[in-house]
């Protein structure tokens, strides 16, 4: 039996007994039902209400309780899913820019070369001049 | 009706015994039932919060490395796009210093052209300088033997004879001569000078094609420059691209992880007020218990009443 049928069993019971007081005003009218009813039903009626209504409403926070546990977990499971994204992305991007760095470092030698090149270029050509006359 | 009639009483008592057996059970079920499924949830939520709180440090540590990727990312393609800059600059003065050398090489090779055609002239005025002197030379000599004939020669009776003419062949021989060495000196001094610039231009392009062919490997680098800072650029927007990625991961992993947190501490909050109505349920059940219908106090009142009920009866 789930929360909601004892639930069900306990508020039937309760409103069982409400309406067994009831009708016993009209049967049992004297001292003692009256003594009765201010000591003990009136009390019992009472505690047993606000029982049923603090189990309806635990009932409900404990329920609504598991339904945010049960979105909180979920949203880890997504958050977890979306560091795996962040991991694989930043490492592919590590991987890629280790490699743009080799081809600057590349390209930084390529001109260097080309840079003594150029000078050598520039000093045979005065050269020439030079021995041209 | 000051006093009720026992069995009515007691059918009312029983029914009432009854529905609290029935309400008592159920509650107690309840909260038995509930204590169990508080505990539980009480356990769900702080297992639950540890794991939304580590998210959350996940998440910032998540956050700090694909701020540190984009950074990084952000750099090499500054850095890759100096190089690619610098590469096609550097490609730039290659190609003119590449444009330059081919022109030294092409007016070079004209000027030791324009020196051999000299060479050749300079040599051929020098034969022919050569070949006058040599001739001027003989003329000479002839001048001299008529000249020395015409001095020897007497007549019967012991007279010479007048040899100015031939003097002065000789005269004019001499200064042929003359003018035929001076020439043959000017054209040597001519082959001399065609020769020396010929050397000048041959060496000139000997240095203008080293130069163009350094500048075939400058443009050859160059090239390669290029291509690896392309290269590089490309690969850079590409590691700026996947890092952005990354980050957006990390603000969806952040915003999950809010949610979850958010979650977590609605779950906490339920939990509190569950709790807060087990204590209330628990006080109000103790009360219950003692002076409700079956409490112990009631049990006792219960049976001082239908004694009384009873002595009431008897005394009717």
């Amino acid at each position: 039996m789930d929360h909601s049928d004892i639930l069900w069993t306990a508020n039937r019971a309760y409103r069982v007994i409400t309406e067994s007081v009831r009708d016993a005003q009209n049967v049992w009218g004297d001292e003692n039902r009256r003594r009765a009813e201010h000591v003990f039903i009136n009390a019992w009626i009472e505690n047993t209400g606000r029982i049923l209504t603090e189990m309806q409403s635990q009932h409900a926070s404990l329920s609504a309780a598991d339904q945010h546990n049960k979105t909180a977990e979920e949203q880890i499971r997504v958050a977890a899913s979306n560091s795996d994204d962040v991991h694989h992305y930043a490492k592919i991007s590590k991987e890629l820019a280790v490699s743009a760095d080799d081809r600057v470092q590349a390209a930084m030698g390529h001109i260097a070369s080309t840079d003594q090149f150029i000078s050598e270029v520039k000093n045979l050509i005065s050269a020439a001049d030079s021995a041209g006359g | 009706m000051d006093t009720a009639d026992p069995r009515i009483v007691r059918r009312v008592l029983d029914t009432l015994h009854s529905e609290f057996r029935r309400s008592t059970a159920a509650i107690d079920q309840q909260t038995g039932e509930t204590t169990k499924a508080q505990m539980r949830v009480v356990d769900a939520c702080a297992a639950i919060a540890a794991r939304a709180n580590a998210t959350a440090n996940t998440v910032t540590d998540d956050e700090a490395l694909s701020s540190s990727r984009a950074s990084e990312a952000n750099h090499l393609c500054i850095r890759s796009s100096e190089t690619h800059q610098r590469s096609t600059t550097t490609q730039s003065s290659a190609q003119s210093v590449a444009t330059e050398a081919r022109i030294k090489k092409n007016h070079w090779s004209s000027e030791l052209s324009q020196a051999k055609n000299w060479l050749a002239e300079a040599r051929t005025a020098h034969e022919s300088a050569q070949q006058n002197l040599r001739s001027a030379q003989h003329i000479l000599r002839s001048a001299y033997s008529d000249y020395n004939a015409c001095c020897s020669w007497r007549d019967d009776e012991g007279n010479g004879r007048n040899c100015n003419a031939e003097s002065s062949s000789v005269f004019h021989a001499e200064t042929e001569v003359k003018q035929a060495s001076e020439m043959v000196a000017s054209a040597v001094a001519e082959v001399g000078r065609a020769e020396a610039k010929v050397n000048r231009c041959r060496k000139a392009l000997e240095f203008a094609s080293r130069a163009t062919d350094v500048s075939a490997q400058a443009l050859s680098c160059a090239s390669d420059a290029v291509s690896s800072a392309d290269d590089a650029k490309e690969r850079a927007q590409e590691a700026q691209h996947k890092a952005e990625e990354s980050q957006q991961a990390a603000s969806r992993e952040r915003n999950a992880s809010n949610a979850a947190n958010t979650a977590s501490q609605a779950a906490h909050d339920e939990e509190k007020r569950a709790n807060g109505n087990l204590s209330i349920i628990r006080s109000s059940n103790a009360s219950v218990q003692e002076y409700g219908i079956g409490g112990t106090r009631f049990i006792t009142e219960t049976i001082s009443i239908l004694d009384e009920i009873n002595r009431a009866t008897l005394n009717i």
